[in-house]
């Protein structure tokens, strides 16, 4: 049989062939393709494109199967840095199965969208609560690109050019910011600190911004993570955040949205907007995709005309007290106001927000406290048993938090990746240095005895 | 009388506001290490109230919600430009395999070779889609897909030191997220009118060529439904002025597998997966917007790209100079990506061709029967076939009973059938931009036909149900008024009273 005769894809045709021929025949044409008579004959392909395929659903699942498996993810993975590889409660794998819920779109009619909406609501509704932020994006597409939303809202709200970014920050998401911003003439100012937040000179360049003319000033905000992406707890954040105000710079602070289950809110501490990454909560880490960008801030009538992305809120029924929710102040989106919106959003990643908000139902309080402060016992477990091997400084940066960074000497980052690769660990991310730096990150799948595990393979390997 | 439909109404509080203390769905794995403890000055100080709810609590509650949902799976869903098609369940079951679910994307490239083909083949697979030489799939949706292409356009012309180019020009039926897009990247709009048939008005494109254009960006076929006629004149008269022409793929289930796009003189493009190639729209997203281009602008593009060498798959890093820089953290969305290539492979190029052409009958078939409802017109298009959708207007209806589109669309919910995208494009007044994909059945199009002559019909003999529907969704109309003025936009808002 020639590949051309099988026809697995009828499958997801609404009509067969000789339905066809009767609907056609009814609206006055003999085939199909005379429904392209309109269009210049020289652009038709005569044949089909000629591409892989057709394939039954039985060899599909064959095949991929066999590429799933070439992937190592079997792997004791201490990859992190953004992005985390914990376990998914089943309950959660299910309820995301539900076709009422993946295969709906934008719930632009909200009288059949309640499920969704409310879905959304208690998505925005834990992570206000959790971050203390009252509004919530609904939703950016992930940790990065929000960063870059951020950065241009900051400059919007303060008509001015330039944001400060403390360094460490992932190579990645500062790649996006800069794609985001300085295409369109925005500046991003690097700030450098060793493994933590340079706070001293951030203020001294924010001061010298500050003697100018108003309409000169370019500083719009500054951007740090907590921890740091080396995984370091800054001191006094709150005398910062201060001193930054005083001289009228906006903050975003990027943060790790499981570790508030345990350290101190972003409205504690008075940042005005916070961005994180949602992926780590309860989805699969999927070779980068899809993620969950997360932006909030509090309460300000004028920031929230600047805000990206979609809003849900909650109101009521017209004629009656039952609460209804639906998608509000639209008027800053794409579809209404064009090139002057605040972002070119539309598609976003709402599905991982609804599984997020699911997720953070399933733990509530108690739970979301146990897995950061779990992550918090494995990993300081792990630095200390890593620092008593010879040779190996861990962690570089203190005090650090899930993720820490170690030096691993003299050995490079090809050969320490290979053995440890060939006995079935995955040793964290390179970071640029003149040693053998990664960023170690743990995850709840990680027992003790694995843990030890590595601690044992690195041992056998630093002696080569 | 055709057979209406009562959505589930499940009076469900807020998952905040249910459960009671001490109740947990889900316990994290516990492990037996030392207690550590964190700095005293970063100890959480504000109350978490999280819910507290037992496992069953948070299903029964998550499945009653969804039941007060409306998806593709539920009905028809004849949602203009979003392209609703059927979402294949073994792309579901494929994309949960665990090397493809629980792998992290800056693995070694030895750790992540099934990871690799999956992108090295979509690239290739697209490009033969597409007829264009390179692909990346990095952005995350449709809309980063228009803002990397315009950066692209923006640092070929950069490169060549030919800075003045700071316009793009886009037609008045365009999508949002085009000029929007273009903003972003820095440029100029021009908007520029349509004819009286809806297509590009060859003389105000002319008026508008100079020396100053960037790029032209087009949907084609156009947010009318209807294909460009004049597509290659268009295309090298922005090319005769040193543009670059960029189509916006969100109407390819028009012409995929029938057309390639690059040979109408496009230079990029974007595609939606999540539309053509059956990303399930996930009640927003995530989306996937893969962009291709000609030869001349590969180097632009964002890196990595997936690449092959012998029978190894590589992270090709080489443009890293010239590319544009990463559009995503990591590599874009996998997951859409990979759902779209079984999508691709299961059809082969003969099932798209077939695809296509179901899906472009089967909206002649509903414009056929909606041409001749009374009170909605079809005002552009007379006399050629429509594509994958159509654009009906209800400005008659409007006029002569006060009935309007949204009240149309309202109506539409009590039968169990999903509104069309309404009062887009901006073009035509009280607009229904109606695509119905090849998923659906002759009988689910004779409904959705059914349901416009029902819902008009009443509006010439009872206005007013129609004007007070939806009645049996599982809410009526909301008061959006008050909520735009007070937006509670969280439960944090709502206790802390913000607005009284």
């Amino acid at each position: 049989m020639s590949p051309n005769s099988k026809n697995y894809f009828q499958s997801y045709l609404g009509i067969g062939p000789e339905e066809e021929a009767e609907m056609l025949n009814s609206i006055g044409y003999n085939s199909t393709i005379d429904l392209f008579s309109d269009v210049p004959q020289n652009l038709i392909e005569r044949t089909p494109i000629n591409i892989d395929g057709p394939y039954s659903e039985f060899e599909l699942n064959s095949i991929f199967k066999k590429i799933s498996q070439k992937n190592f993810n079997d792997h004791l993975s201490f990859l992190g840095g953004g992005v985390r590889d914990l376990y998914i409660p089943a309950f959660l794998e299910e309820l995301m199965r539900r076709g009422e819920i993946y295969t709906a779109y934008t719930s632009y009619q909200p009288e059949i969208a309640q499920g969704m909406l409310q879905l959304i609501y208690e998505y925005e509704s834990q992570v206000a609560e959790l971050t203390g932020m009252d509004v919530i994006s609904a939703s950016l597409y992930d940790w990065a690109t929000a960063l870059g939303e951020s950065a241009r809202m900051m400059m919007r709200i303060m008509k001015r050019r330039s944001i400060l970014v403390a360094n460490p920050i992932s190579p990645e998401r500062l790649e996006v910011l800069r794609t985001y911003t300085e295409h369109s003439g925005f500046n991003i100012v690097l700030v450098d600190g060793e493994g933590t937040i340079n706070q001293n000179d951030i203020l001294i360049i924010i001061e010298e911004d500050s003697r100018k003319d108003k309409k000169e000033r370019e500083i719009a905000g500054v951007y740090f993570e907590i921890p740091t992406f080396h995984g370091v707890l800054p001191s006094q954040v709150d005398e910062f955040i201060d001193e930054i105000h005083k001289y009228d710079v906006l903050v975003t602070v990027g943060i790790d949205l499981i570790s508030l289950g345990i350290l101190r809110t972003p409205a504690e501490y008075n940042a005005d907007f916070m961005i994180g990454e949602g992926q780590i909560l309860g989805s699969g880490v999927s070779n980068g995709g899809p993620l969950l960008g997360i932006l909030g801030t509090k309460y300000n009538r004028k920031w929230i005309q600047n805000f990206p992305g979609r809003l849900v809120g909650k109101t009521t029924e017209l004629g009656s007290d039952l609460p209804g929710y639906c998608i509000t102040l639209s008027t800053r989106e794409q579809h209404i106001r064009r090139e002057k919106a605040t972002s070119n959003i539309c598609s976003n990643q709402t599905l991982m927000a609804v599984n997020a908000g699911i997720f953070l139902a399933g733990l509530g309080p108690k739970g979301i406290r146990d897995l950061a402060s779990g992550l918090v016992d494995r990993a300081h477990y792990l630095a200390k048993e890593l620092n008593k091997l010879e040779g190996i400084r861990s962690p570089v940066f203190e005090p650090f938090l899930f993720d820490f960074v170690v030096d691993f000497g003299s050995i490079s980052h090809e050969k320490l990746e290979e053995q440890c690769i060939s006995q079935g660990i995955l040793p964290g991310l390179k970071i640029e240095g003149t040693s053998c730096l990664r960023l170690i990150s743990v995850s709840d799948k990680h027992r003790k005895e694995e843990l030890d595990y590595f601690v044992n393979v690195i041992s056998e390997v630093s002696k080569l | 009388m055709i057979h209406k439909r009562t959505q589930a109404k499940w009076e469900e509080p807020l998952i905040l506001n249910k459960g009671g203390a001490g109740r947990r769905a889900y316990i994290p794995e516990s492990v037996n290490l030392p207690k550590e403890t964190i700095p005293d000055e970063w100890i959480r100080k504000s109350p978490l109230e999280l819910p507290q709810v037992s496992e069953l609590e948070l299903v029964r509650h998550v499945v009653r919600l969804s039941q007060m949902i409306h998806g593709v799976d539920v009905g028809p869903y004849p949602l203009g430009s979003c392209t609703m098609k059927y979402n294949p369940k073994i792309n579901e079951r494929i994309a949960r395999f665990p090397g493809f679910a629980d792998m992290h994307p800056q693995a070694p490239e030895q750790s992540i070779q099934g990871t690799l083909e999956v992108f090295f083949w979509l690239q290739e697979t697209l490009k033969k889609l597409t007829g264009f030489d390179a692909v990346t799939i990095q952005p995350p949706g449709g809309a980063s897909g228009e803002f990397t292409g315009v950066l692209v356009i923006k640092a070929y012309h950069e490169a060549r030191n030919d800075t003045k180019r700071d316009t793009i020009i886009i037609p008045d039926s365009a999508h949002g997220t085009n000029p929007a897009s273009a903003a972003m990247a820095g440029f100029k709009v021009i908007e520029i009118p349509s004819t009286e048939d809806g297509y590009v008005d060859l003389e105000a494109l002319k008026s508008v060529l100079t020396e100053n254009i960037a790029g032209f960006m087009i949907t084609n076929p156009n947010t009318l439904g209807l294909f460009e006629p004049n597509i290659q004149e268009i295309c090298k008269m922005v090319h005769d002025v040193g543009g670059l022409n960029y189509l916006d793929g969100a109407n390819f289930n028009g012409i995929v597998g029938v057309i390639k796009p690059a040979k109408m003189g496009f230079d990029v493009m974007h595609m939606n997966l999540h539309k053509t190639f059956t990303g399930p729209h996930g009640g927003g997203g995530p989306g996937s917007g893969p962009v291709a281009v000609s030869e001349k602008l590969r180097k632009y593009l964002p890196v990595p790209i997936a690449a092959k060498k012998d029978q190894t798959f590589y992270w090709d890093f080489s443009n890293k100079k010239t590319s544009i820089g990463k559009v995503h953290g990591y590599n874009g969305n996998f997951g859409i990506a990979l759902r779209a290539l079984l999508y691709i492979l299961r059809n082969g190029g003969p099932g798209l061709r077939k695809t296509c052409e179901t899906a472009v009958l089967n909206a002649n078939y509903l414009l056929h029967h909606v041409r001749q409802i009374n009170g909605l017109t079809i005002p552009k298009g007379k006399n050629v076939p429509c594509k994958h959708e159509f654009v009906a207007s209800a400005s008659k209806l409007l006029k002569e009973t006060g009935v309007s589109t949204n009240d149309i669309a309202k109506a539409m919910l009590d039968y169990g059938v999903h509104s069309p995208t309404v009062y887009f494009p901006l073009i035509i007044k009280e607009a229904l931009m109606i695509e119905p994909t090849e998923s659906e059945s002759k009988q689910s199009l004779d409904l959705i036909a059914d349901v416009f002559k029902e819902i008009t019909k009443l509006a010439y003999s009872d206005p007013d149900s129609v004007k007070n529907s939806p009645h049996l969704t599982s809410t009526g109309r909301l008061d959006e008024v008050t909520l735009a003025k007070k937006p509670v936009l969280s439960q944090l808002i709502e206790k802390k009273d913000i607005f009284s």
